[in-house]
């Protein structure tokens, strides 16, 4: 298969499994309205929580009040791309190696890494769970007093970008016991922890650097929060950040490639 | 010509015991149970073939490891020229599966919306995936539900709809997974009738699993038995009943019992407190009925082939 087939094909899955996610979404579509009123409501707390922060002081962690507001905003995009595509298939990656539903998909000709990794993009959660906290974020930020470039805005998606791989590797590797020990629950919860409670709450700037290097390599939930916000407002280097996330992207997804396959050789299948 | 071949197939897996809950938190136990143990066979291009056997005797686990879910512990499979555990791509363009218990088919989508993300999976050409759908449908007689999301559908017209979305890319080898169970026996004939038209027709490879008798013997030419894992019979369906097939049981169910003298109806295969089971020749039968049912108040009766057990231990015995 050459290169062309090769993304053409990953492409394919992208689009079928986009349309998919959508029409279960226009099935149910009274249903689930409720994540737009929760998220809203955690944004609304979360900038009360920053003006108390900063009531008495005005950096935290060398984060002026704004750049805190940007930091949550992308602590929130990540947040949300990440249960879009990546939580909820590695939550289905649970129940189909338990239920025997993965029998299913690895009997199709499909990529089945790629397929299980993409296999649900939900736009219509990304939508209704982002944009309107979105608005509030944009909205309140006072713009002209954030040192934003160009250059800094290219760096920070492409970090953005490997930081979701990173994490989907990380959500990946605490699902895979269920290949062997048959549950895998309470480590997905764990890494959700760690995402939830870490990666969207605290800058990079406020760890000593043990911790730092911690969170961006071995268990890598602050690349697409704390990273990506460091690098746009300047404060990393911008090309030794941007080399650093690629490298570890292609790391962890090389990892991930050879996991699944050792996965799949132990793979017993739920008896039916 | 051979499109299956199987050698010294094996299967082990590895079981987690759990006596000691204490102990099972610091240190796990394990068994070995021998899933498929020594397993050879050859199918040839449009057989029929079916693994008969009861529960947990291996027939699943040789089937998963034929279309690759499952990796053998040992011995060498081939099918259609390919290692199936590779996964190679042009191998799973070329088979198809149906679980029973399992749906493919995704429960809040209709089955044509499934049934078009198949078309793009298996890149079948758009006119010849419409007309192919038109006629599977119209032959199943399910062309009404196509458009009827899945999880409102009876199992009968799902299973139905399953066959559909195994065959729609036209595989050489189809196989299936107990694809009646739990279907009623309206249902169960349809597919059953549908498999064997396939298989007639298009020149199909059938490898079907199933406990039940009569799946097998209204859909294939060939049966396999396993039992604990081992091939324990290979031959044709109608040298099995011919061979070990040949009796009724007919179970009486009654209020009270007149006669007291059972032994003198003939063989007793089973007595419990409101029903009895004699082993007969199909040409004892209508004697049999009419003098239980004259001298003796029954409630229901019920006529069934050799169970599978019994015939088992026929095997095992003619060995």
């Amino acid at each position: 298969m050459g290169f062309k087939d090769f993304i053409s094909e990953r492409w394919q899955i992208i689009k079928i499994n986009t349309v998919e996610t959508f029409m279960l979404q226009l099935s149910s579509i009274f249903e689930n309205w409720i994540v737009l009123i929760t998220s809203f409501f955690f944004v609304i707390i979360n900038i009360l929580f920053i003006n108390v922060l900063f009531t008495n002081v005005s950096t935290i962690a060398t984060y002026t009040k704004d750049q805190m507001i940007l930091f949550s905003l992308i602590g929130n995009l990540s947040f949300f791309i990440n249960i879009a595509w990546s939580a909820d298939n590695m939550a289905s990656l649970i129940y189909g190696v338990n239920k025997g539903d993965l029998d299913l998909i690895l009997s199709k000709p499909l990529p089945s890494l790629f397929y299980v990794t993409f296999r649900k993009i939900d736009i219509f959660l990304f939508v209704k769970g982002f944009v309107p906290g979105a608005i509030a974020y944009i909205v309140i930020i006072k713009w002209f007093s954030l040192n934003i470039t160009f250059e800094s805005c290219l760096a920070a998606i492409v970090i953005f970008i490997a930081g979701q791989i990173a994490l989907n590797f990380f959500q990946f590797l605490c699902v895979i016991p269920v290949f062997f020990r048959g549950s895998a629950e309470q480590l997905m919860s764990l890494s959700w922890a760690f995402e939830y409670n870490l990666g969207r709450m605290i800058p990079l700037e406020g760890l000593d650097k043990f911790f730092r290097i911690l969170f961006i390599t071995l268990i890598p939930v602050m690349i697409s929060t704390g990273l990506t916000t460091s690098v746009l407002l300047n404060k990393s280097d911008l090309l030794l950040s941007i080399l650093f996330s690629i490298v570890v992207s292609i790391v962890f997804i090389l990892i991930k490639i050879l996991l699944w396959k050792f996965a799949l050789k132990n793979y017993t299948s739920a008896s039916s | 010509m051979n499109i299956i071949e199987i050698n010294n197939l094996n299967k082990q897996f590895k079981i987690t015991i759990r006596k000691n809950w204490i102990k099972s938190i610091f240190k796990s136990e394990y068994k070995i149970k021998k899933a498929v143990d020594n397993v050879s066979f050859t199918v040839k291009k449009g057989e029929s073939v079916a693994f008969l056997g009861p529960n947990g005797a291996g027939k699943t686990t040789t089937t998963k490891m034929m279309t690759g879910l499952i990796y053998p512990t040992s011995g060498e499979i081939s099918v259609l020229g390919f290692k199936p555990q590779d996964r190679n791509k042009e191998f799973l363009m070329k088979i198809g599966l149906v679980m029973g218990n399992k749906t493919g088919l995704n429960w809040d989508l209709t089955a044509r919306q499934t049934f078009s993300i198949y078309q793009k999976i298996y890149k079948i050409p758009i006119e010849k995936y419409k007309s192919r759908l038109d006629k599977l449908s119209k032959l199943l007689n399910v062309d009404e539900h196509l458009d009827t999301p899945v999880r409102k559908l009876s199992l009968g017209e799902r299973m139905k709809l399953e066959l559909i979305g195994a065959i729609l890319h036209d595989p050489e080898i189809l196989f299936l997974d107990e694809p009646t169970i739990g279907l009623d026996i309206i249902s169960k004939q349809n597919i059953r009738k549908f498999l064997r038209e396939i298989q007639k027709d298009h020149g199909i490879t059938l490898i079907l699993t199933s406990h039940d008798m009569d799946d097998i013997e209204l859909v294939c030419d060939r049966v396999l038995v396993i039992n604990n894992g081992q091939l324990v019979f290979d031959n044709t369906i109608d040298y099995l009943k011919s061979n070990y097939n040949k009796d009724k049981y007919v179970k009486f169910y009654f209020d009270s019992i007149q006669d007291l003298d059972l032994n003198s109806y003939g063989e007793i295969y089973e007595q419990k407190d409101a029903s009895i089971t004699y082993k007969v020749a199909p040409t004892s039968l209508p004697q049999l009925i009419s003098s239980f049912t004259s001298k003796n108040n029954v409630i229901d009766i019920d006529i069934n082939s050799t169970p599978l057990e019994e015939m088992i231990k026929e095997i095992y015995e003619k060995k």
